[in-house]
């Protein structure tokens, strides 16, 4: 029986994440142990779970994996894909934020408090966020400040600020910046008027030049106290403050994108049966679906039962995804951005903190339709290279072949010289047989495209 | 000078870094929220005492009609 300690699971001293036997555990540290017997005897444990925002897990007598500092351990359940906070739309991290608050709200009332506010700590579970850790509480002593503030403003208040009011591109500063973004680079980023708003002046500009005014200064923190009644009012401010940010995307360049598309209605129809019956054949486990815009044919998996993930690089598509997923209650669908030319890395400590997609891979199934044009035409990504990745990230394809003809193809040419001779579709088969199966293809109805079922060899 | 457990270890010390800056922003704004929660409390109480005369003014003049 081997254990192997989660790699991204060493900051907090009152435990760790573990692997055994194809299960995630939690070693519960001595010193954090008072603090857990609260959490779980206070009924604070109980009602965040009860409400969804806490993750569930149960008390297990397994052998320590590090049996001199140990309590106990838990078995938490398990989150089906791990998702990071610059792959996530506005709208997530702006829920991910209210749902961190809230949380801090109901522990005061059991006189606890978060000790961190991580967004890494916030996961998506069933479509909604959820706190999945568990040893983020300690016991709350009337007076103490809030010693997570700074990392709230960070990684949540600052980059949606600046999507609000700069550009959602800036959210990929925490792809940079794994403690949050720095408030000084915020505060210089915003506009000048957000001078003008009370709740960003004060938790972000004033909040930069304090932390630069004592940055090399001793002071004796210990002389200062927040009353319970003011801890509770910079909660309530804070949550204002997240509550006013709003993104409405001006430029879709995929979400409009069904509304733009060279093929029929019955073509389109055709398209989304030959899908859900590849589905129906591979009965997948997992999908990962790339290039999936808007989630429309996310949704003929999720709609099955099947845990999806719907990457897409474009944020207003995936943030119309995602609404569509709070509105519809959707439990098996994650809509991401991701840029499949530059996807996620490892990044943090040892570069193996935040795991970058492919380790989070491979999953059962991925769906790539009308995508392979777009990776050879517009980034100049060969069909090999394209087989190469798919086949490390999924056992099963569903594959569209878009040929040059195709309008859509043509369109893409249309401002560049065509240097791609090799790009026809015998090239295409013949490069993904090097690690394919190609089991089944049709034809879809009412256009020139052609869709394949593949099997990893 | 405070006397809660968080200044003299008798809870475990916080594993991230609060930051001085952060902590002395978090105090201001404390003070300055702590205080308009005051104000808004207290104008809260006085408008339920002027509201509580007039309605008893009220009902006494209706009574005498």
């Amino acid at each position: 029986m081997t254990s192997r300690v989660n790699s991204g699971s060493f900051r907090d001293p009152s435990g760790f994440l573990f692997w055994q036997d194809g299960s995630l555990y939690r070693q519960v540290n001595t010193t954090y142990r008072d603090n857990y017997e609260h959490l779980m005897k206070s009924g604070l444990y109980e009602a965040l779970t009860t409400d969804g925002l806490l993750i569930p897990h149960e008390e297990v007598d397994i052998e320590f994996p590090q049996p001199d500092l140990a309590s106990n351990v838990i078995r938490p359940e398990l989150i089906p894909f791990i998702s990071y906070p610059y792959e996530w739309c506005f709208s997530q991290l702006k829920d991910a934020a209210l749902t961190t608050l809230r949380i801090q709200k109901i522990c005061l009332d059991f006189g606890m408090s978060l000790k961190d506010c991580s967004a890494y700590n916030i996961q998506f579970r069933k479509g909604r966020p959820v706190l999945i850790d568990t040893l983020s509480f300690e016991k709350y002593h009337e007076g103490q400040p809030w010693v997570a503030y700074r990392q709230f403003c960070q990684h949540f208040l600052a980059p949606l600020a600046l999507t609000s009011y700069r550009d959602t591109r800036l959210n990929q500063l925490l792809r940079i910046y794994i403690d949050g973004i720095p408030l000084d680079l915020a505060s210089s980023l915003l506009p000048f008027h957000t001078y003008l708003i009370f709740s960003l002046l004060s938790h972000i500009h004033l909040h930069a030049r304090s932390q630069k005014r004592f940055a090399s200064k001793t002071v004796d923190t210990t002389r200062y106290e927040v009353s319970r009644l003011s801890f509770l009012g910079i909660v309530d401010s804070l949550e204002s403050a997240i509550r006013k940010q709003k993104w409405q995307p001006h430029s879709m360049e995929w979400a409009d994108y069904y509304q733009d598309t060279n093929y029929s209605s019955d073509a389109f129809v055709h398209k989304k049966q030959i899908v859900a019956e590849f589905i129906d054949k591979i009965d997948p486990g997992s999908i990962w679906d790339l290039g999936a815009n808007v989630g429309v044919f996310s949704r003929i998996a999720s709609d099955k039962g099947i845990p999806t993930v719907s990457f897409d690089i474009d944020s207003a598509a995936v943030e119309n995804s995602y609404l569509e997923c709070v509105r519809r209650e959707e439990t098996n669908i994650l809509p991401l951005v991701l840029d499949l030319t530059n996807p996620s890395p490892g990044i943090g400590w040892g570069n193996e903190e935040r795991l970058s997609l492919a380790e989070r891979g491979p999953t059962d199934c991925v769906l790539a339709l009308a995508l392979v044009h777009h990776l050879v035409v517009s980034n100049n990504v060969p069909f090999n290279r394209i087989a190469e990745f798919l086949g490390d990230i999924c056992r099963s394809l569903i594959i569209e072949f878009v040929p040059k003809s195709d309008s859509q193809v043509q369109r893409l040419l249309a401002t560049r010289e065509d240097i791609f001779p090799d790009y026809t579709q015998q090239c295409f088969e013949n490069e993904f047989k090097k690690y394919f199966r190609i089991e089944s293809s049709a034809g879809i109805r009412d256009s020139q495209r052609t869709l394949y079922l593949m099997r990893k060899r | 000078m405070p006397f809660h457990p968080y200044y003299y270890g008798l809870t475990p010390p916080a594993y991230i870094d609060p930051g001085t800056g952060s902590l002395m922003i978090q105090v201001l704004i404390a003070v300055l929220i702590g205080g308009l929660v005051s104000a808004k409390i207290f104008w809260g109480r006085i408008k339920t005492f002027f509201k509580g005369l007039f309605s008893r003014r009220s009902k006494q003049i209706k009574d005498d009609d």
